[in-house]
């Protein structure tokens, strides 16, 4: 049975682009099964929007690209993170672990709290 | 970076895209292979997964557009600040601005020295002519009131102003005499940069159907009917079997493709003239300066920018005055 998926929540899919390429530089199809594989099945990597958001990002010079031979001998874009995106990476995960520690305050909430 | 290199980096970031995504589908076609999935089968999933890679590819592109945009508007800004030490390139640069508006074009083109002559305006490389253009007709040096309406109301890279041909008869003061008139719109001389040599031009509420019948008339005029009297503001002037109060006398030598006497406000004629509501009907001259701050890249990205509107909303109208 195909496990249940969730679409990404807005903004998020960057923050999870940089976080694999901070691992160490890696392409575009291997950035999605990553993401996948990870998450477990539970992240939906929407494919259609991986590339436009890799090229905005190396537009933005959060990220920096070389062309490479993979394992197989195939030329590949390699990405790999820039000092300034690995700046703006530790931005968002500080920001986005605020926002689920909040969360998760107001979601362990006893019930007698919400009257 | 000159154009050849950025014309060849485009070239080579498309050929770059290509092998990108190519890759992808045939890493991702291999392992639906490996699966024991059919070849043509692995295919279909892998391009489907990615969501057809030209929709991709197009959004690629939006999302390194921007900087492009941005250096080609550096680019032409440096030039333009060059033409302008330069005055020989201005107008090839001016002439080959040509804006593609629905069915009516509407282009820059220098403004008609012999038009304007003999009063120099000021910053006169600001000032430009708004041009229509149709399929079958090619340019025209007219636009129609409706367009020249939209562009003002749209346009913030430009100040707008527009005239037309007109005449009459003055019956009074003075001996009748048929002169040669002028419809201008409110914003003629600010555009223009001039001011009129007594009283005031005309105000924009005046400038509408309804309004008061208000004049400006030529020095010439001036000095013939009324004796060059500075009282000469205030005073009525019988034109065309109409009543005007004047308001404004223009300078000396002032012309609008040669020489007239009575100007009078435009757009007081939308309901009586039948020409103000079609647009097919290309009649006005339209003259335009540059905002500050704004140089003509700018204001041809905003024309092309209206023209899109049009496009949009305009095709039954046009359809209706052909």
């Amino acid at each position: 049975m195909a496990p249940l998926k969730s679409d990404l929540p807005q903004g998020t899919l960057d923050l999870l682009i940089l976080k694999v390429i901070a691992l160490g530089p890696v392409h575009g199809y291997a950035i999605a099964q990553r993401l996948e594989q990870v998450s477990r099945g539970v992240v939906q990597v929407p494919e259609g929007s991986l590339y436009p958001a890799l090229h905005r990002l190396e537009n933005r010079g959060l990220l920096a690209a070389d062309w490479k031979e993979t394992e197989t001998g195939r030329e590949a874009k390699f990405y790999r993170l820039t000092r300034k995106g690995l700046k703006q990476l530790k931005t968002e995960t500080a920001d986005w672990q605020r926002l689920i520690d909040a969360i998760g305050l107001i979601l362990r909430m006893a019930d007698g709290g919400a009257r | 970076m000159n154009w050849w290199k950025r014309l060849s980096r485009r070239t080579q970031m498309e050929a770059q895209l290509e092998k990108e995504l190519s890759f992808h589908l045939e890493q991702h076609m291999s392992q639906l292979i490996g699966r024991g999935i059919p070849p043509d089968e692995a295919r279909r999933q892998a391009r489907l997964a990615l969501g057809g890679p030209e929709q991709v590819k197009e959004k690629c592109r939006d999302a390194r557009g921007t900087r492009w945009l941005e250096d080609l508007l550096q680019d032409t800004r440096y030039a333009l600040r060059t033409f302008r030490r330069k005055p020989g390139f201005t107008v090839v640069a001016l002439l080959i601005l040509s804006l593609g508006i629905g069915a009516t074009t509407v282009m820059f083109a220098v403004i008609n020295s012999v038009l304007l002559r003999p009063l120099s305006y000021p910053e006169p490389d600001r000032l430009v002519t708004l041009r229509g253009f149709t399929e079958a007709f090619g340019e025209l040096w007219g636009c129609s009131n409706l367009d020249f309406g939209d562009v003002k109301r749209e346009s913030e890279t430009l100040t707008l102003a527009a005239w037309t041909y007109g005449g009459g008869t003055i019956s009074e003061p003075g001996e009748p005499e048929y002169v040669n008139g002028r419809q201008i719109s409110a914003e003629l001389f600010s555009t223009l940069g001039i001011s009129p040599l007594q009283g005031r031009a005309f105000r924009l509420d005046e400038d509408r159907p309804g309004a008061a019948a208000v004049a400006i008339i030529s020095y010439g005029l001036w000095q013939r009917d009324f004796g060059g009297q500075p009282s000469t503001i205030g005073r009525s002037l019988v034109y065309d079997g109409k009543t005007y109060t004047v308001v404004g006398i223009a300078p000396a030598g002032f012309q609008l493709d040669g020489g007239a006497d009575v100007f009078t406000p435009l757009e007081q004629r939308q309901n009586t003239d039948p020409r103000m509501q079609n647009r097919a009907a290309r009649f006005l001259r339209v003259m335009a300066r540059l905002r500050p701050g704004f140089g003509l890249a700018e204001a041809r990205a905003e024309l092309a920018l209206i023209r899109g509107i049009w496009l949009k909303n305009i095709p039954s109208r046009m359809r209706a005055s052909p």
